[in-house]
Formats: structure tokens, C-alpha cells, sequence
């Protein structure tokens, strides 16, 4: 999709996505595909598509066994572009499904073979699934925590602001902006932030 | 408090409809565009040019702009401008 600069299910060439299960030498019997762009958490992502019912029915259809995810960072009409895939399948039979475990066999044994050093990128894949992730810092959950508090404290202080100068009587003899248009201005931010960290699916 | 705030929004009753008329279709807007990023900055960066000019406009023609006043409303503009933009485009 990056490379093609689109987002949808089917490519600007007519490219489906059962195209690309079956490139990847899957042949399915049943197939489901779920998109998602530019969500800041990855919850966000799964309750959007539960509350949407034609994605619900993809993940809840008992028809799949089989699953995949593809979350990738990249360039989409010039803008920084989060996108989600969810792939759904069942392989057309189980003489098929036989045959993917051999050839996958086959790719482990050559693995085990080659040295590291002379092909890291075949084993990548391998060490990566292998690998325990540590957890790491949530940029996006920090930023919009930070966001959110700012907001609250500024909208804090203006209250505090606004009330002792009510009580002190000099809320018309000081030279500053209207809180209460401050106020106003930071609560619809506040719903901004909420609207911009979900994105869309499709 | 209270009193205060119903004094305040009964005289400029046009003003704050103004601002919060512009504050709904900010929202609109956002949910309008929402997944894409520019289309969302683009919407963000007009209601805080509006905010800053409403805030001009109100203390203008109420007479009581100050250089102070201006800098309140562009300070405050312009650095939740930059905290919401960090979001939108990282």
C-alpha cells in the first residue's frame, strides 16, 4: 500500500487482497481482510472495529483457524501513516495445509544450515518471533497523557484564576483575556485530542 | 463565580456563540477528517487563528485591548497548537 500510495482494499490496478494471500502461496477457502489507519493506540484499533459490524463479523467468524497482523509506519500522500492489516483465513484443504507445514520445514532445516553471518536476513524472521520483547516506552500513550494533563491544569488554573478575582472584585480592573473564553477555547481541544487519537477503518 | 460567568456570557452573548459555533464545526471538522493527518493539522491551525482573532476582536471593539491581552490569546493559541501538532504530525 505505501509503495502503491493507497489505502483501501483493493489497489489502483484492481489489486485484491485475495491476490496477495494466494502470492504468498496461501490457498484459502475463506478469507477476510480488516484495515485500519492512523490510530494512535492499538486498542483503539480493536474496539472500532468490534463496534463496526462488518469487521466484528470478520474477527468472530468461525470459519478462519488462521490469522495475521502487519503494523507498519510509512509515507501515504506525502503524510507520516500508521496502517493495520488483519488477515483472515482457512487453507482450501487439509492435503494444502500439509504441504505449507513441509515447505516450512524445509525453510527451518535450510535455516539451520546456513551460518549467520553469511544470511542474517533469512533468519530474522525466526529470531524475531523467538524473541522476548522488554516493554518499552509508549511514546503516543506519553505524548496524549501529557496533552490531556496540560489541558487540565491550565483549565484548572484559570478556574482557580477566575475565582479569586471574582471574589476580590477585580475581574474589571485587570488587563487580561477572558477565562471563561480560554475555558471554552481548551475544552474543545481537550475533545480534539480524543477525536485525532482515533483514526478510520476500513 | 456563577454570577459572574451568567453577567458575562448575557453581554457578549453574540461573541461566545460566535466562538462556540466555531468550536463545534472545529469538532465536526475533525471527525469529518479523521485518519488524515494534514486535513486534521489544517482544521486544528484555523481554530486557533479564529480563537486569536476572536480574542482581538472581542477586546476591540469592547475597548479594552491591550498588547498583553494579544499575547495571552497568541500564547495560548500557539503552544496547544504545538502539543496537539506533535500528535497529529510526529
Amino acid at each position: 500500500m505505501f509503495n502503491k500510495n493507497y489505502w483501501a482494499h483493493f489497489g489502483p490496478n484492481g489489486e485484491t487482497p485475495w491476490q496477495f494471500i494466494l502470492n504468498a502461496g496461501y490457498e484459502y477457502e475463506y478469507a477476510g481482510e480488516n484495515l485500519a489507519k492512523n490510530f494512535l493506540f492499538s486498542e483503539n484499533v480493536v474496539s472500532a472495529w468490534m463496534n463496526s459490524k462488518t469487521h466484528r463479523e470478520n474477527i468472530l467468524k468461525k470459519d478462519y483457524t488462521d490469522i495475521g497482523f502487519a503494523v507498519v509506519n510509512g509515507t501515504l500522500n506525502g503524510e507520516p501513516t500508521t496502517l493495520v492489516v488483519q488477515m483472515f483465513g482457512k487453507p482450501a484443504s487439509i492435503n494444502l495445509a500439509k504441504n505449507l507445514v513441509e515447505k516450512h520445514q524445509v525453510f527451518a532445516t535450510e535455516k539451520k544450515e546456513i551460518p549467520l553471518s553469511k544470511s542474517p536476513s533469512s533468519l530474522a524472521p525466526a529470531v524475531l518471533a523467538n524473541k522476548e520483547q522488554k516493554p518499552v516506552v509508549n511514546v503516543n500513550k506519553f505524548l496524549f497523557d501529557f496533552n490531556l494533563g496540560f489541558i487540565a491544569i491550565l483549565m484548572l488554573t484559570l478556574i482557580v484564576d477566575f475565582y479569586f478575582a471574582s471574589k476580590m472584585g477585580i475581574l474589571k480592573l485587570r488587563f487580561t483575556g477572558k477565562n471563561l473564553a480560554h475555558f471554552i477555547f481548551l475544552g474543545f481541544l481537550a475533545i480534539g485530542l480524543f477525536i485525532i487519537s482515533r483514526g478510520v477503518i476500513l | 463565580m456563577i454570577n459572574h460567568i451568567k453577567k458575562e456570557l448575557k453581554k457578549h452573548t453574540f461573541d461566545y456563540l460566535l466562538l462556540l459555533t466555531a468550536g463545534i464545526f472545529f469538532i465536526l471538522a475533525l471527525n469529518l477528517f479523521r485518519g488524515e493527518r494534514l486535513l486534521e493539522f489544517i482544521v486544528l491551525l484555523a481554530f486557533v487563528s479564529f480563537y486569536i482573532i476572536w480574542g482581538v476582536y472581542h477586546h476591540i471593539i469592547h475597548d479594552h485591548l491591550h498588547f498583553k491581552i494579544v499575547l495571552e490569546y497568541v500564547m495560548i493559541g500557539f503552544i496547544l497548537l504545538f502539543l496537539l501538532k506533535i500528535i497529529i504530525l510526529p
